[in-house]
């Protein structure tokens, strides 16, 4: 073919360009940004971000995740969650996210920029978790739902992680384990066991909790409380 | 039955030497994508059923819902998609530059990197090293293998081109070379993006997106469509449409299709301009996607006998038909306004398997049924399996997707957009009840599957069958591949 | 069905019909004339949507803008989009001034004034941007106190945005029961430009220029 080096650069061109524009590009306009307090945002005099200055012990979003959580998040990629959870918020006016009680306020680039992997995902076979931690109850409810997920919510097509628990034989004195889990009536062991959480759904529990979009930034709000 | 090759008798010997040489490469891809696309079909039938029923096989984690679903997908883009394209694409691609191909060895050991690493990669799924980054879940001990072996394949294919007999380029190879070419480049910048050299926060999900648009758009679709530029003519006796137009349509989709990803985040945490870019360039989609709609189905209208004859015809053009909705159905989702409500849903995965099967694999089933009896020298076997296959595939995607639409739209609606109760206050349905909404066209799914699923075996018995028939008459022989024993006139 | 298919078109037959019609464009204007009145109307109008809905929903390209049709915030970030943290006042006061003013702002009993509850950086910001400019020699009063020491001066080695950092630290830390005005950079700009000097201010020259309030 004599005009295999035209074909290659015509090839090449094409992808070139949408990868500089999508990825050499996004890149520069989101890969450097930093965690940001609220307040950063707004300076009366000359209206500009970068000129204010911190608060003393003004927290700065996103912050860094705590390792048991990130030792859970390890979990939810294996399991491959993902699959049937969202972790985004979208824009109030699209879909129904906020009146679902998905999140507060939409989710913005920055909210990510601590995450090694970023989990957006694509189908919301199960509901969002962008903004899960703050609708868990209490982790004793949240542990039943992974281990049954029909005794919290009948119905559902999740599929029960009972792998992660372990299930013991009640000591003699009939006390139960610390962390043994409080099911609802029917859906617990057999007489004389309990069910205890795993390292690994206890740090399961742990990212879920740390699933939060609790805190404003410059760019995204959350609404006055009234 | 009767009617005479019209090759002339030295570009036939040419011919089957070019076959000859890709002989062993071609069938090893060819045989191992059956054997993935049955992996595939398991994997889907058990998520199926385990997405109505989750206490199905629940206390195995290595079957846990997310990694049957994930093993699935990369058993079936990989595999079977991978596998499928190498073959039928390098084939097609030696037929057109003339020449047999130089080394095929390599080929033969590219094709087996390539199976090894997708055998390494889905076990890695199974077992929990998953990444969930969605078509990129092979853990990164595959990928350098992977790649590594989509490079070989890729460069072999460049070699074929190079050391072809010079003359004027055909739009297949044109899809064929672009496939190649563009694989290694998207999978590597992806792997660098999002696991060796993470990106900061969404530009990880903006990479993603860019690789799953592109390995459709530009991966499995251009070998779909140059498959179809090559075995529509060839097997009508008819040329194409348009030869202009055919290029145009080529140079088009490659400009276009690399910024389409970006609607997928549409409402999501990217500036809106990424997204409205994605948008564009999905709606103007609809240029070479006519282009294909008219090259590929106007020349095959009103010869319906012709198709129904075929058994690689009849297969080819359902999918080159099923690109065309199949595209139009991503112009509309790509709008605002649409993927509002169908943006999460079962819509999505409908849209990607009207794109993969009913158009990606429907063809290289076409092409798999002209290929495997000139490599093979061994018609095939039984016209009854052939016969099953076809409709199994095409009613079970059929139900599949209509199930996948329906309950998809049905899904969005529910989950997004209000009703209002008995005083007119706005109301969302609960979420479990829009959940179980989903199961009467999860139910149909599962059906669809199984139903894909026999035809798939219909295909595999077939192929058993006929390698079986080539065995015993190679022996009576004693082998013809090192004697002049391929009929001159028989195939071509 | 008919297994026994046969091509009805030999490859060489598939790149000749090829090779006609791309000769056959040139000389018989085939080819970009020869693409239908349709094609042509729908390249037209994708041109035209392509172009009205990159226009329309395009938000400035500007990243911190997600709503199609929104527009971008009212502050600003930048170019870089909000890639350089704010200039940060209490990182570049540790470096530069704790050594005499402390790092609780209370200054040395003797030797250094302090800054905490201090009229000379409240009020006025233009004084003390001019003092950390230039520095101060001279005897001075500060809450109570009488100093007599040197400071020095900042010009050469801080640039304006910076001198605004620290300004603003100072003066609006409600630790040390400041909460005036913030400084910005183009006030010190104004500054710097308003006398040209090098040598260090007297206290006197300054309760000239800027009165105690």
């Amino acid at each position: 073919m004599k005009s295999l080096p035209i074909v290659f650069c015509g090839l090449f061109a094409t992808l070139a360009l949408s990868w500089a524009g999508i990825l050499w590009q996004g890149q520069k306009q989101l890969g450097g940004l930093q965690p940001m307090s609220e307040l950063y945002a707004i300076d009366p005099i000359s209206n500009a971000a970068r000129i204010e200055s911190p608060q003393k012990d003004e927290p700065r979003h996103p912050e860094e995740p705590v390792g048991l959580a990130q030792q859970g998040k390890a979990q939810y990629i294996s399991l491959g969650c993902v699959y049937c959870h969202t972790q985004q918020v979208r824009s109030q006016g699209r879909g129904a996210d906020f009146e679902r009680g998905w999140g507060n306020r939409q989710s913005v680039p920055r909210d990510y920029i601590r995450q090694e992997r970023v989990l957006l995902g694509s189908s919301r076979t199960g509901p969002d978790l962008a903004d899960f931690g703050q609708r868990i109850d209490s982790v004793n409810q949240l542990h039943a739902h992974l281990y049954n997920p029909q005794s919290e919510a009948p119905g559902s097509t999740m599929p029960p992680y009972a792998f992660l628990y372990q299930k013991r034989k009640i000591a003699l004195n009939g006390e139960k384990s610390a962390g043994a889990i409080e099911f609802r009536d029917g859906f617990g062991p057999a007489e004389g066991y309990e069910i205890v959480p795993t390292r690994r759904a206890v740090a399961l529990a742990a990212y879920l909790q740390s699933l939060k979009l609790d805190y404003s930034l410059p760019e995204a709000r959350l609404p006055e409380k009234p | 039955m009767n009617s005479p090759s019209t090759e002339p008798l030295t570009a036939q010997s040419r011919l089957n030497e070019i076959d000859r040489s890709m002989q062993w490469p071609t069938i090893l891809l060819l045989l191992s994508a059956v054997v993935w696309l049955l992996t595939a079909t398991a994997f889907a039938l058990l998520a199926s059923v385990k997405s109505t029923q989750p206490g199905f096989l629940a206390g195995c984690e290595w079957l846990t819902y997310g990694r049957v679903w994930a093993a699935y997908l990369n058993s079936m883009i990989y595999g079977w998609g991978g596998n499928a394209l190498f073959g039928v694409g390098l084939w097609i691609l030696a037929r057109l530059c003339r020449r047999p191909v130089p080394l095929p060895g390599m080929l033969l050991i590219g094709a087996m990197f390539w199976n090894l690493a997708v055998t390494i990669g889905v076990g890695g799924i199974i077992i929990g090293d998953m990444t969930s980054i969605e078509w990129l879940e092979m853990p990164a001990y595959a990928v350098p293998l992977l790649a590594f072996s989509s490079i070989i394949l890729g460069v072999w294919g460049i070699l074929v081109v190079r050391y072809g007999r010079p003359g004027p380029v055909y739009v297949s190879q044109l899809y064929v070379l672009g496939a190649l070419f563009w694989f290694p480049w998207i999978y590597l910048t992806a792997q660098i993006f999002l696991v060796y050299e993470p990106a900061r926060g969404v530009v990880q999900a903006m990479a993603n997106m860019w690789y799953v648009h592109n390995l459709l758009g530009l991966w499995l679709i251009p070998a779909g469509l140059g498959a179809a530029y090559y075995l529509i003519p060839k097997i009508s006796g008819r040329p194409i449409h348009s030869y202009y137009l055919a290029s145009l349509g080529f140079w088009s989709l490659a400009l276009l299709t690399g910024w389409g990803g970006m609607r997928h985040l549409a409402g999501g945490p990217v500036p809106a301009w990424f997204v409205t870019l994605g948008i564009v360039a999905s709606v103007a989609m609809a240029l070479p996607i006519a282009i294909a709609a008219v090259n590929h189905n106007v020349t095959v209208f009103g010869r319906w006998d012709q198709v129904a004859a075929s058994p690689a015809l009849r297969f080819v053009v359902f999918g080159t038909i099923s690109y065309t909705l199949a595209s139009l159905i991503a112009i509309a989702m790509a709008l605002r306004s649409v993927s509002e409500v169908a943006q999460f849903t079962l819509m999505v995965q409908g849209q990607t398997h009207h794109m993969i099967y009913a158009f990606f694999t429907m063809t290289m089933f076409g092409a798999i049924y002209f290929m495997m009896p000139r490599l093979l020298n061994q018609p095939w076997p039984s016209a009854k399996l052939v016969q099953t296959h076809f409709w199994c595939s095409t009613v079970g995607i059929i139900i599949m997707l209509v199930a996948l639409y329906a309950g998809g739209w049905i899904q969005g609606w529910q989950m997004n957009m209000p009703t209002l109760d008995n005083y007119g206050n706005p109301v969302h349905l609960n979420f479990l009840s829009i959940v179980q909404n989903t199961m009467p066209w999860l139910h149909a799914r599962t059906v669809s599957i199984l139903i894909l699923g026999l035809g798939h075996l219909a295909l595999a018995a077939n192929l058993l069958w006929m390698v079986a028939l080539a065995i015993l008459s190679c022996k009576k022989a004693l082998c013809p591949s090192n004697s002049k024993l391929v009929p001159e006139t028989a195939v071509s | 069905m008919n297994l026994d298919e046969k091509s009805r078109m030999p490859d060489d037959a598939i790149l000749e019909a090829h090779t006609r019609t791309f000769s056959k464009s040139e000389s018989d204007g085939d080819g970009v004339l020869s693409m239908p009145i349709l094609g042509m109307a729908l390249f037209t109008m994708i041109f035209v949507f392509g172009g009205i809905y990159l226009s329309k929903y395009s938000g400035d390209f500007h990243p911190f803008v997600f709503d199609p049709e929104g527009e971008p915030p009212s502050w600003d970030v930048g170019a870089d989009g909000g890639q350089q943290v704010a200039v940060d006042g209490e990182k570049l006061y540790k470096r530069n001034c704790v050594a005499c003013h402390q790092a609780d702002g209370k200054g040395l009993p003797g030797a250094f004034p302090p800054l905490v509850g201090s009229r000379w950086v409240r009020g006025d910001p233009d004084r003390m941007v001019a003092i950390v400019l230039n520095g101060l020699t001279g005897r001075i009063e500060v809450a109570g106190n009488t100093y007599n020491s040197i400071m020095t001066p900042f010009s050469s080695l801080l640039d304006d945005e910076q001198i605004a950092a620290i300004a603003t630290f100072i003066r609006s830390n409600p630790d040390w029961g400041n909460n005036a005005d913030r400084v910005s950079a183009e006030q010190v700009s104004a500054v710097r430009a308003s006398h040209e000097r090098s040598n260090a201010w007297n206290v006197e020259e300054i309760l000239e220029l800027y009165p105690l309030e």
